[in-house]
């Protein structure tokens, strides 16, 4: 595993965990910890200590107890520049690199502490899954101690970033980190047809994200690789079932057409803020894709350059496809249609930040299939630049609201509602 | 013990050959508690659903005993308890020995009927159609012993075949056994395996079971209100139905408001799981209530075809399904909403309906 992986995943573990703490974890969490901070602090200008350790604590679930420690380190690692008075900590100025990774280098830091047995258990663990769900027995065979293999598994449950599903008889482990919806669906489809075959259509549709449905039925293929009757059946099922997330796009020529993208990652990867922005990005690209393998008479050569002409012009040139083509990013307020004459229409792109990033990451997943940079909360970042009245203002209604009711989840909610279709003899 | 499930199997076939549901060895609980689990009582060795005047099915017991050392007449006496005990209006008594006359004419005026194993021949024979030809699923002896034993083979699936030989009998009304139906199979889910044909059958056989108590909640719909005007009328009717009157009604629905953390669909009031198909099934059944009768016994009998036996040609579900086209139509309804509700994989639905259009072609 290398470095730069390490530290992502600390970073995943830590966010999922939040402020819980886990005896068994001493540097893990603290990686996480570092990664999360130098994320949202990148740009931002020199700030008081005081206020950054109060939106650690909120935002990013770091104990005031740790901060001074994960401050201190990233200050090792030349990440910030501490200012003091008399031996406090007074002011920090970020100065994390736009041009090297920031996981490459807090996974240095990492490599040079060293991570305890558990911990490297854990990311093991956490990499077998990051591909596709998996049967538990299969953990089992990552050569490691099987006491410490099944704490690791209980940590992992308890604390969130791992899901065990009991599905068609068997034990099914996956990860919210990589597969944030439908994970009952997928731990039927793996235990059903195993993990391996899960992963290779995964790693079919992150190469050739939104390719329509129809074009893999007819051609038996993705992109240029051949897939099995079994193999369309399960991309059908993630289809129909919602767990790929297809939009879809309606055409006088080609009918209603879907198309298909890997599974969304979880909040570590994809903040709830860039959600949206994500959904916009999907739905752009199958607008090409549209344009790609459905088209009637323009046909689009190379998605990407058209991406890439969007972002520099704001604008397509009109063909008679357009209305149809682009209509949902219309609906979703990306871009609007321009009639430029009978049935010609042109694609202008609405120049809102939202839409210049969902356009960055529509670009970014047809070049390399996968997401980055859509970790940042946005609204810790605003938090961070505003004063500490603000901050201490924001902190206090959230306690308050934390105190009103205890949350469910979906899963318990199900057994709730289970529980009370037997009801009471009566 | 061999010549009591010789007796067993001669009963249940009788009963099929009426077209009644059956079922082998029952085990009845003890109806109030005061230790943590509920005790067995006793047993019954076959029973029958019968449809009355209004298409309601009940409870036909039958009891088949070597009996060497106990008289016809203490045997009757037990079977009049427990028709009593579980509310059901008839009974029959198998015995293999003969009987005398003054037993059997006090076992009639207790609702009972009582025969030495060569009169319950004559009386079969005589009440039901022996001369067609008909190959059972349901009345095979190699199914039964495969089926009854399936808890020491599935450890897992103690609580949904426990259910189906034990609780759904045992709970008070049909209500409550179409919601306990539901929930069993939905806690069981995750180990249903469609790669299994027992699993099928097992899946198949408590579909069944709450075909048998929404036969009841339909019928007794149909005849308090024949068919609801409105969606709206139709689903406040049902909901206060099923659970039980509008107080047990609105008390869970509160419970869930207060502590469920609802959004989005959650946030109507408490229903059946996928309630908007469930509603779409009943308004479906009213079309024809009376066909639903069979329903059960159709799925019951597809269930066994799916038990792995001797090579046969079974044809038992399709005589069923020839009775009306109705049958078939509401089994595939029920199978597809329960399948949806209880979020089983895809493949149990598919193979279900696959069965079912191939006996019904």
């Amino acid at each position: 595993m290398s470095r730069e992986q390490a530290a992502s995943q600390c970073h995943d573990i830590q966010v999922t965990i939040g402020g819980r703490e886990v005896p068994d974890f001493e540097l893990l969490p603290k990686i996480g910890m570092m990664v999360n901070l130098a994320l949202h602090i990148r740009g931002l200008p020199i700030m008081e200590y005081e206020k950054l350790r109060l939106v650690a604590s909120h935002f990013f679930s770091i104990p005031t107890m740790v901060f001074k420690e994960i401050i201190t380190n990233l200050a090792d690692i030349e990440f910030v520049s501490l200012h003091t008075e008399k031996g406090t900590i007074k002011k920090i100025t970020p100065k994390i690199p736009y041009f090297d990774s920031i996981y490459d280098r807090v996974g240095e830091f990492a490599e040079m502490t060293g991570f305890t047995e558990p911990e490297k258990v854990a990311l093991k663990i956490l990499t077998e899954l990051s591909s596709s769900p998996t049967e538990k027995s299969n953990i089992y065979s990552i050569g490691a101690d099987k006491k410490v293999l099944d704490r690791n598994l209980t940590i992992g449950i308890e604390g969130g970033y791992i899901l065990s599903k009991r599905t068609r008889g068997k034990d099914i482990l996956l990860s919210p980190l990589f597969f944030s919806e439908n994970y009952h669906l997928f731990a039927d489809i793996t235990a059903k047809a195993g993990a391996k075959r899960v992963q290779r259509i995964l790693d079919l549709l992150k190469k050739a994200q939104g390719w329509p449905l129809s074009i893999i039925e007819k051609t038996m293929m993705v992109n240029d690789e051949s897939i099995t009757n079994d193999e369309l059946q399960l991309l059908k099922r993630l289809a129909q079932d919602g767990a790929v997330r297809p939009p879809a796009i309606t055409t006088g020529h080609a009918g209603k057409n879907y198309f298909l993208f890997p599974p969304a990652p979880g909040k570590s990867k994809l903040s709830p803020s860039n959600r949206e922005i994500y959904e916009r990005a999907m739905a752009l690209i199958a607008s090409v894709r549209q344009g790609q393998l459905l088209a009637k008479r323009f046909p689009i050569n190379n998605p990407l350059w058209i991406l890439n002409s969007l972002k520099s012009t704001g604008w397509l040139r009109p063909t008679t496809e357009t209305k149809a083509q682009y209509h949902q990013l219309a609906v979703m307020r990306v871009g609007r249609i321009e009639s430029t004459g009978g049935d010609w229409h042109k694609f202008v792109l609405i120049q809102t930040e939202e839409n210049l990033k969902a356009l960055d990451l529509a670009i970014e997943l047809l070049q390399s299939g996968v997401i980055s940079n859509m970790e940042i909360d946005q609204d810790a970042r605003i938090a961070l630049q505003k004063d500490q009245t603000y901050i201490e203002s924001i902190i206090s209604s959230a306690a308050l609201r934390k105190e009103q009711k205890i949350q469910l989840d979906d899963e318990t909610q199900e057994e709730l509602d289970n529980l009370l279709l037997k009801g009471p003899a009566l | 013990m061999m010549k009591d499930r010789i007796l067993k199997i001669t009963l249940l076939r009788y009963f099929l050959r009426n077209f009644w549901y059956s079922e082998l060895e029952v085990n009845i609980l003890s109806k109030e508690r005061i230790s943590s689990s509920r005790k067995l009582i006793t047993d019954i060795d076959v029973l029958a659903l019968y449809p009355d005047n209004i298409g309601d099915l009940k409870l036909y017991l039958g009891d088949c005993k070597t009996l060497k050392n106990q008289s016809p007449i203490a045997r009757v006496l037990w079977m009049r308890g427990l028709l009593d005990y579980i509310n059901a209006p008839k009974g029959i008594i198998v015995l293999m020995k003969d009987i005398e006359k003054e037993h059997q004419l006090s076992a009639h005026h207790l609702n009972v009927q009582l025969y030495s194993d060569s009169d319950f021949d004559t009386y079969a024979k005589r009440m039901a159609d022996y001369s067609s030809e008909i190959n059972c699923a349901l009345g095979s002896e190699e199914n039964w012993t495969e089926f009854l034993s399936l808890g020491s083979k599935f450890p897992r699936l103690v609580g949904l075949l426990e259910y189906a030989r034990t609780n759904f009998w045992n709970e008070s009304n049909s209500r409550q056994q179409l919601r306990t139906g539901i929930h069993q199979l939905k806690t069981n889910k995750g180990e249903l395996n469609p790669a299994n044909r027992l699993h099928l059958a097992v899946v198949l056989n408590q579909i069944s079971l709450i075909a048998i108590a929404l036969n009841n909640v339909i019928i007794h719909l149909f005849n308090k209100y024949l068919i609801p005007t409105s969606k709206e009328d139709l689903d406040n009717d049902m909901k206060v139905l099923i659970y039980g009157g509008i107080e047990n009604y609105e008390f869970l629905n509160e419970l869930r408001k207060k502590f469920g953390n609802l959004h989005g669909d959650d946030e109507r009031d408490l229903s059946l799981p996928e309630w908007g198909s469930f509603l779409e099934l009943i308004r479906t059944t009213l079309e024809k209530p009376l066909a639903f009768n069979l329903v059960p016994l159709f799925l019951k009998e597809i269930a066994f075809t799916f038990i792995p036996s001797r090579p046969q040609i079974y044809n038992y579900a399709q005589t069923i399904s020839r009775k009306d086209n109705y049958i078939s139509t509401f089994s595939i309804r029920l199978i597809e909403y329960i399948c949806r509700a209880c979020n089983l994989p895809p493949e149990f639905k598919e193979l279900y309906l696959q069965e079912i259009l191939a006996v019904t072609k």
